[in-house]
């Protein structure tokens, strides 16, 4: 039987080479019984609203099942469900191959978004944590 | 003016330049690898295609068996030894080395890229760096004839420095119309078999859906002065040290 294909988005901005990435990428893929039909990238300078999705996703339909990211860190905090639902929208799946999630319609979206915006908002505010006490020792101490 | 000082103006005018092989034993031995390979691949899919030339991969694969095929044909690329060196002859070693020093890496893997006539998953319009070192040059090695309709396009270095300062400005936020400009304004540059491009990370690039009735296939890779600033990728899986000047050797005697 011909596997369904999905559409490859590494994270650019990762220091993980793009060669690992696509291995932990395709494994997942082939445990979801689909394959690789192509790669892509934002670029790590503009990715915000990741544009290069934004603008393939209206012609991926008619070849693809879905969309793989590689990990649900590499999309930007303030568009992660944005980004998710847009693509759904689309009637497409979207996949998280590091954190084996699948996302098939909008009731899975419903039941993942909890842990999505709690995951992806954690990493950030460790980010903001540091920076915060780093400029200002202080805070800290109180 | 000298050929090379030529061509180097040339270069630093564009951001990108062509350059034919002097010595083509290293990329006739590659294509023929490769052809023997796809031709072992599509015999043990069961198909009864064959292929004579690369330019004909179209005939024995379809959208869903393309990626498989490509697969195979990366891990042989990258299986036999000095895959990387052998796409490099004297000459257009020279001119690497007159551009980046002589102490370089040069990309572990070779990528390969095939484009079926009319596939629509065709390499947008993107730029290299800063995924990649503004520091690093891409060599890419078309192994069929690519005319202007199935080759890459590419924006110059005004072009390119315009528009990375406009994405700047807008942080990127106009992607989609500027990527059509830039599309729009850009050269195509057709690449017969035996020659290769090089060009700078930060041009933006891509290529148009292969309107051709034949198959693109073409080999990518990237060199970089050893000392230059590094890009975002995982130096040590991406690079290996191609060649040492004597001074540097002698220093690193010391370490």
């Amino acid at each position: 039987m011909t596997k369904r294909l999905l559409y490859s988005m590494i994270d650019s901005k990762f220091p993980v080479s793009s060669r690992i990435q696509h291995k932990i990428i395709a494994e997942f893929a082939s445990e979801v019984d689909c394959k690789i039909g192509f790669y892509g990238a934002e670029d790590p300078e503009f990715f915000m609203g990741s544009p290069y999705l934004a603008s393939k996703l209206p012609d991926l339909l008619c070849k693809y099942s879905g969309v793989i990211f590689f990990s649900v860190f590499q999309l930007p905090t303030e568009d992660i469900l944005s980004i998710i639902r847009a693509t759904l929208d689309r009637k497409l799946e979207v996949y998280f191959a590091c954190q084996r999630i699948r996302i098939s319609n909008h009731i899975d979206f419903e039941r993942d978004k909890i842990l999505l915006i709690a995951a992806t908002t954690a990493v950030k505010t460790r980010t903001l944590t540091g920076i915060l006490s780093s400029a200002s020792p202080t805070l800290n101490s109180n | 003016m000298s050929d090379i000082q030529e061509i180097r103006k040339d270069f630093l005018r564009c951001g990108y330049l062509k350059l034919a092989y002097e010595n083509s034993a290293g990329i006739d031995a590659l294509r023929f690898l490769l052809a023997k390979e796809a031709n072992d691949y599509l015999r043990k899919q069961g198909s009864a295609e064959r292929i004579y030339s690369l330019d004909e991969l179209h005939l024995g694969t379809n959208e869903n068996s393309l990626n498989d095929l490509r697969m195979q044909l990366i891990t042989t690329l990258n299986q036999k030894e000095n895959t990387n060196i052998s796409l490099l002859d004297n000459s257009i070693l020279g001119h690497l080395k007159s551009m980046l020093g002589k102490d370089l890496l040069i990309q572990k893997h070779v990528n390969l890229v095939v484009q079926r006539p009319d596939d629509s998953d065709n390499s947008e319009t993107h730029r290299d760096f800063p995924g990649n070192s503004a520091f690093e040059l891409v060599v890419w090695v078309p192994l069929v004839d690519c005319d202007e309709k199935m080759s890459l396009y590419l924006a110059d270095l005004e072009l390119s420095l315009f528009y990375t300062k406009h994405l700047r400005h807008t942080n990127g936020k106009d992607w989609s119309q500027i990527k059509s400009e830039i599309e729009m304004k850009s050269t195509a540059v057709p690449v017969k078999y035996g020659e290769v491009l090089i060009f700078m990370t930060p041009l933006f690039h891509g290529s148009k859906i292969n309107r051709s009735e034949r198959t693109r296939v073409s080999l990518n890779f990237r060199v970089k002065g050893l000392f230059s600033p590094a890009g975002h990728k995982d130096s040590y899986d991406f690079w290996t040290v191609y060649s040492l000047s004597p001074f540097t050797k002698a220093c690193l005697e010391f370490l």
